[in-house]
């Protein structure tokens, strides 16, 4: 157990996957010898070699197209988008390949690869380094998308992200990389996607975050507990998408009968919740 | 200080063997056994026949939108035969003849132009990237495959194809400078058939050659005859060899002609002129082809129906088949279909077991109110 930053936790995640396995591979630019702009991959480089912590050229889109080739060849890459602000350069190759992959060939090939790229703003940057772009990615069928909220989840969701079998967007948000310390075990452990927390119970109101907004709704709901007296629940999505409806639907609506709502049942509630 | 030239200076060579009136140059001459010069012409002339016969189905409404290689058979044959099984080959959406060499059936490409997924999907065993539509993006993918080949130490080479219309594209240029700077077992073919729809090449680039565009990115660039099926096998063995050597990638431009329509949804005639079409059918590669075989005394009788016979009998087991299951749609997007996925699932199947119900479901009761919402929200529920 140690207590890390959310860089240090995302680089543990790295390093002991690549420990693990040889098909993980490293590529985006500057994510060898410099270890990334933000230090997630740093000496990464330097343990496993600069053929599996690839220094690629100045090329979004390539890559990308890059990581799904070595994808359908059995690689698991995980590529560096240095600002999702850019990210606009490989769009096409994350839409129109690395999610479609699977569906084009029914099966027969499919894009197990990460892409991991940091958002958000508050950290005086300039433009395309504040961006927030969750929306274009978590409405594509064929992605996963994945936010964490601090070091112990991100490190969590990252190994499970590298196993996961489809691709997966995972957003970092800036503001958190170095705003907390937590304790994060030694030993891998994968937090599975799919699956929302709820950080706050509460009966009265219930308010949705991801990312760095986590800690600014759980404030919210501290304040409103103490101003005025109302109880609210904090759900922590962690996979935007596919989205866990039923977190969602339990914290706002008693569920009785089945195990399974139908989908009706869950359309509906969700309209009526406003994060 | 004067200004010096740099060295190495560069150079694009351009290579015939087997020119349109049939003159052979014996020094180049490959080294081709009757078999395989057998085999090459027979999988020309399937590749020209199905072309013919796709045009008409598309015609009759029997399969969709599609867009022929008439014309451009020697470059794909020529190129996709130095491969080995083991090698993977990368087509853009105009590569039927390298398909079928590659081992894909005649009904997955029937398929495929009919719209259904089916026609992508390789068989386990296969190699091959289905068709790419989105103009030059497989090129980086091609790549990604080489690499993966090299880190792991695999005896690959592939094989990428692309038109001349998407060495405008940025994946193009990507793709070539990754390659050139990571060394891997590649070869770039481009198919230039002087028109990416409408536009000529002299729209599309400036540039003398496409093959000098290698240059840029430090790979060798070797400008062919692309009707000439000789010269291309010798160009693509060459840098097949190189590849698989550990001494990188090459770029071939294999200058062709579309001799038809983009896609069947196209009418050439508003763009270029018949004389221009005339002109390079006079160079058509299979003609010079059929020469140097009868020179050979190589050429079979019977070929043409019996490739037809083939042709013919995949076209009935296509249209024998069953419609596609509505269904299967849901069952590719995610290796394990999520919650909301599955429901939407249920709900098309719900919908197909009793449409009439579906259309006159009553509106589901409202929901109660949120459990502990205040009745001052702002928001009405």
């Amino acid at each position: 157990m140690a207590k890390l930053n959310m860089v240090k936790a995302l680089n543990l995640a790295l390093l002991q996957e690549m420990e693990r396995d040889q098909d993980v591979v490293v590529i985006g630019e500057d994510v060898g010898v410099d270890g990334g702009v933000f230090r997630v991959t740093e000496d990464l480089h330097r343990k496993f070699g600069g053929k599996r912590v690839i220094d690629s050229p100045l090329a979004e889109s390539a890559i990308i197209g890059t990581s799904v080739g070595m994808a359908l060849y059995g690689l698991k890459p995980v590529c560096e988008i240095q600002f999702s602000g850019f990210a606009f350069q490989c769009f096409h190759q994350i839409e129109n390949h690395a999610a479609r992959y699977r569906m084009r060939t029914q099966g027969r090939f499919h894009c197990q690869m990460v892409v991991r790229m940091p958002y958000g703003g508050g950290v005086r940057a300039l433009e395309h380094h504040s961006e927030s772009e969750e929306q274009f990615y978590a409405h594509i069928p064929g992605l996963k998308m994945v936010i964490p909220s601090g070091p112990r989840n991100a490190r969590g969701l990252l190994v499970a992200a590298l196993r996961d079998p489809d691709p997966v967007i995972f957003f970092e948000h800036k503001a958190l990389y170095h705003a907390a310390k937590e304790d994060v075990p030694d030993e891998i452990e994968a937090l599975p996607l799919g699956h929302a927390d709820v950080v706050r119970e509460g009966r009265d109101l219930t308010i949705i975050a991801y990312g760095a907004m986590v800690r600014v709704a759980r404030e919210a709901a501290e304040t409103l507990a103490s101003e005025d007296g109302a109880e609210c629940e904090v759900i922590d999505l962690l996979t935007v998408s596919p989205l866990d409806r039923e977190t969602i639907v339990a914290s706002g609506l008693p569920l009785t009968g089945g195990a399974h709502p139908s989908r009706h049942r869950l359309r509906r509630p969700l309209r009526r919740l406003r994060s | 200080m004067p200004r010096t030239p740099l060295e190495p200076r560069f150079s694009v060579e351009y290579l015939s063997i087997l020119d349109s009136d049939g003159n052979l140059d014996s020094a180049l001459e490959p080294d081709l056994s009757a078999t395989e010069l057998k085999r090459l012409y027979r999988a020309m002339l399937l590749g020209r026949r199905l072309d013919e016969r796709m045009v008409r189905l598309q015609r009759q409404g029997r399969i969709g939108t599609f867009a022929p290689i008439k014309g451009q058979e020697a470059s794909q044959l020529g190129s996709v035969c130095t491969l080995r099984e083991s090698d993977w080959m990368v087509p853009s959406f105009r590569e039927t003849a390298a398909m079928l060499w590659r081992g894909w059936p005649i009904e997955k490409l029937l398929m495929t132009f009919a719209g259904q997924l089916e026609g992508c999907q390789p068989a386990p065993e296969q190699h091959d990237l289905p068709i790419t539509i989105p103009v030059g993006t497989q090129l980086p993918h091609a790549f990604g495959l080489a690499y993966a080949a090299q880190y792991r130490g695999d005896d690959v080479v592939v094989m990428a194809y692309f038109g001349d219309g998407a060495t405008s594209e940025g994946d193009f240029h990507e793709a070539l400078n990754f390659a050139g700077v990571w060394h891997v077992p590649i070869v770039f073919v481009c198919q230039n058939n002087q028109w990416a729809i409408s536009v000529p090449l002299k729209k599309q680039t400036h540039s003398r050659t496409i093959a000098q565009k290698a240059l840029a990115y430090g790979l060798p660039g070797l400008q062919v005859d692309g009707n000439d099926v000789l010269a291309v096998y010798a160009a693509t063995k060459e840098a097949v060899d190189r590849a698989r050597e550990g001494n990188g990638p090459t770029l071939i431009e294999c200058v062709t002609y579309r001799l038809g329509v983009h896609t069947t949804a196209d009418d050439p005639t508003k763009y270029r002129s018949e004389e221009e079409v005339r002109e390079w059918e006079r160079k058509d590669p299979l003609t010079r082809f059929v020469e140097y075989l009868r020179k050979k005394n190589l050429l079979e009788d019977g070929l043409e129906q019996e490739v037809d016979a083939e042709i013919a009998a995949a076209v009935k087991r296509f249209e024998a088949m069953a419609p596609p299951d509505v269904l299967t749609m849901f069952d590719h997007a995610y290796a394990e279909k999520p919650p909301e996925l599955l429901a939407q699932r249920e709900e098309v199947a719900s919908r197909l077991r009793s449409p009439d119900e579906s259309t006159a479901a009553p509106e589901p009761p409202p929901s109660p109110p949120m459990r502990g919402q205040r009745k001052t929200s702002r928001w009405q529920n």
